[in-house]
């Protein structure tokens, strides 16, 4: 008794109601089991008859001219004569003998075709690499390109910014150079005259409490202990208040005062001076804002400042 | 099959005069499509006549063998032109017309019992089956479907698809062997 599973399987079989696998697999099934097979040839003659399920039909006349004529013009194999076999009995063996050369053609053939496609395997797995190597040689790169245009910003920035510095410089410069050509001139004339043996020459330059541009020169005499002082677009003080000139000795622990200094009410002053203190060692000279008439310790801000060179 | 195998050419119109109506029918009603199916049977007829040595009386029929041969020239045509969809479409129209059992119901009696020769006998017992089971075989014989896709055309269960198929097929057999036509 065939199960029933496997009846309907024949019966989806003979119907062409299976897949490709399904069939597959039944047939298997069907080659050792002749009880099956023969419940395949019954379902199948049963399932031919429903080629009379559709309705009846006439095949045209001509069909069958055209069938009938094609099959006279073709050379019809005939069954060769018992006398011929024997001359023809070589034809199989000549047969499977071209078989076998054409199956050894295939094989090499096949052989060198996996060559190939390993070849080109291995190729296109070197160029795979050496892609991904180029991308990361080209992502790195880039990555340097942003960081050379930023270092690249930077350093025009920094440019600039020394450009603006500079400019500062030179125009400080300009301003101390203007202030220092009187007090040369008048160096000049004092050493030429014989006066100034032994002068030094002290530039002042405003402090963080200066206001303005405000700068001046000192020309120092040690021997005589005097100086001339000359300052210039000095801002007007308070009513109250005086600048005061102070020499900073390293042999005292407060500044010498060495005189208010007079400004005009152009901001200049010029005169000489002379500390009220012996001062044998004079670092540098500075200018204060000092109550009116002066100090004798400094007491308020200091403006204007110069160190002496040794 | 042994004369018509020798290269018998008369031999061979006596067959084809013999299964060239159903089978062209069958065409026909697969292909829906008049000139396909004379291609198709033309095809089939060829092989026939090439292959008639091959053919084995132990496994089928000379008429099931022929319509195996032709239907697989059909279902060649219908995978090969992309027509299949259409064809599928148009069975659904028409099986959607005729109620179950209404198809043998309408025929007139007298109609019947006039077609004496074997294509009527065998209509007749193909009308005698369940709607059900002849509906699902004869998608899966003329619309070539699978028992997959018949079950999600009909929206039935797989198992039921198989059953009414079995049971159909194994019923068509027994009214067959009956009637002594095969």
């Amino acid at each position: 008794m065939i199960a029933e599973e496997l009846q309907d399987q024949a019966a989806l079989y003979v119907l062409g109601a299976l897949d490709s696998s399904e069939a597959a697999q039944f047939e298997g099934q069907a080659n050792a089991n002749a009880e099956l097979q023969e419940l395949v040839r019954q379902l199948r003659d049963s399932a031919s008859a429903l080629a009379y399920a559709a309705p009846a039909k006439t095949a045209p006349a001509e069909l069958r001219s055209r069938i009938l004529d094609q099959i006279s013009s073709e050379t019809k194999v005939a069954p060769f004569p018992q006398e011929r076999r024997s001359v023809m009995s070589w034809l199989p063996w000549a047969i499977a003998a071209a078989l076998a050369i054409y199956c050894g053609v295939l094989a090499v053939d096949r052989s060198r075709m996996r060559e190939s496609v390993s070849t080109s395997q291995q190729k296109i797995e070197t160029t795979a690499r050496e892609l991904v190597t180029t991308r990361q040689n080209l992502g790195a790169a880039q990555q340097g390109l942003v960081t050379t245009k930023q270092d690249l910003a930077n350093a025009q920035q920094s440019l600039a910014a020394g450009q603006s510095d500079l400019a500062n410089t030179k125009e400080a410069l300009a301003a101390t150079q203007k202030n220092l050509a009187p007090t040369k001139e008048d160096l000049a004339t004092a050493r030429s005259a014989g006066s100034l043996a032994e002068a030094t020459i002290v530039s002042l330059a405003g402090t963080p409490n200066a206001k303005g541009s405000s700068a001046g020169s000192i020309v120092w005499r040690q021997d005589s202990q005097t100086g001339l002082i000359k300052l210039s677009d000095m801002p007007a003080l308070g009513p109250g208040k005086d600048y005061q000139l102070w020499v900073i000795d390293a042999d005292y622990k407060d500044p010498i005062s060495a005189g208010v200094v007079e400004v005009s009410a152009k901001g200049v002053a010029e005169l000489r001076f002379k500390p009220t203190r012996l001062t044998n060692h004079p670092k540098a000279f500075a200018i204060s804002v000092e109550r009116k008439g002066g100090a004798d310790k400094k007491e308020g801000p200091i403006v204007l400042m110069g160190t002496v060179n040794a | 099959m042994a004369q018509v195998a020798g290269g018998d050419r008369d031999a061979f119109a006596a067959l084809y005069d013999r299964l060239s109506g159903p089978l062209y029918s069958l065409a026909l009603r697969m292909l829906d499509d008049s000139a396909d199916a004379e291609d198709a049977l033309q095809e089939a007829c060829l092989q026939i006549w090439h292959r008639a040595s091959t053919y084995d009386a132990s496994k089928s029929s000379v008429f099931t063998w022929a319509v195996l041969i032709t239907r697989s020239r059909v279902i060649d045509r219908l995978r090969a032109r992309g027509r299949r969809l259409r064809v599928l479409t148009q069975m659904v129209e028409k099986e959607e017309q005729p109620e179950p059992g209404s198809a043998s119901a309408t025929r007139s009696a007298s109609d019947i019992v006039e077609k004496e020769d074997e294509a009527s006998r065998v209509e007749s017992i193909l009308h005698q089956l369940p709607f059900e089971q002849r509906q699902a075989i004869e998608l899966a014989f003329f619309s070539h479907l699978t028992h997959h896709e018949i079950a999600a055309r009909l929206e039935e269960p797989l198992g039921t698809i198989k059953a009414r198929i079995r049971r159909g097929l194994l019923r068509l057999r027994g009214a067959l062997q009956s009637s002594q036509i095969i």
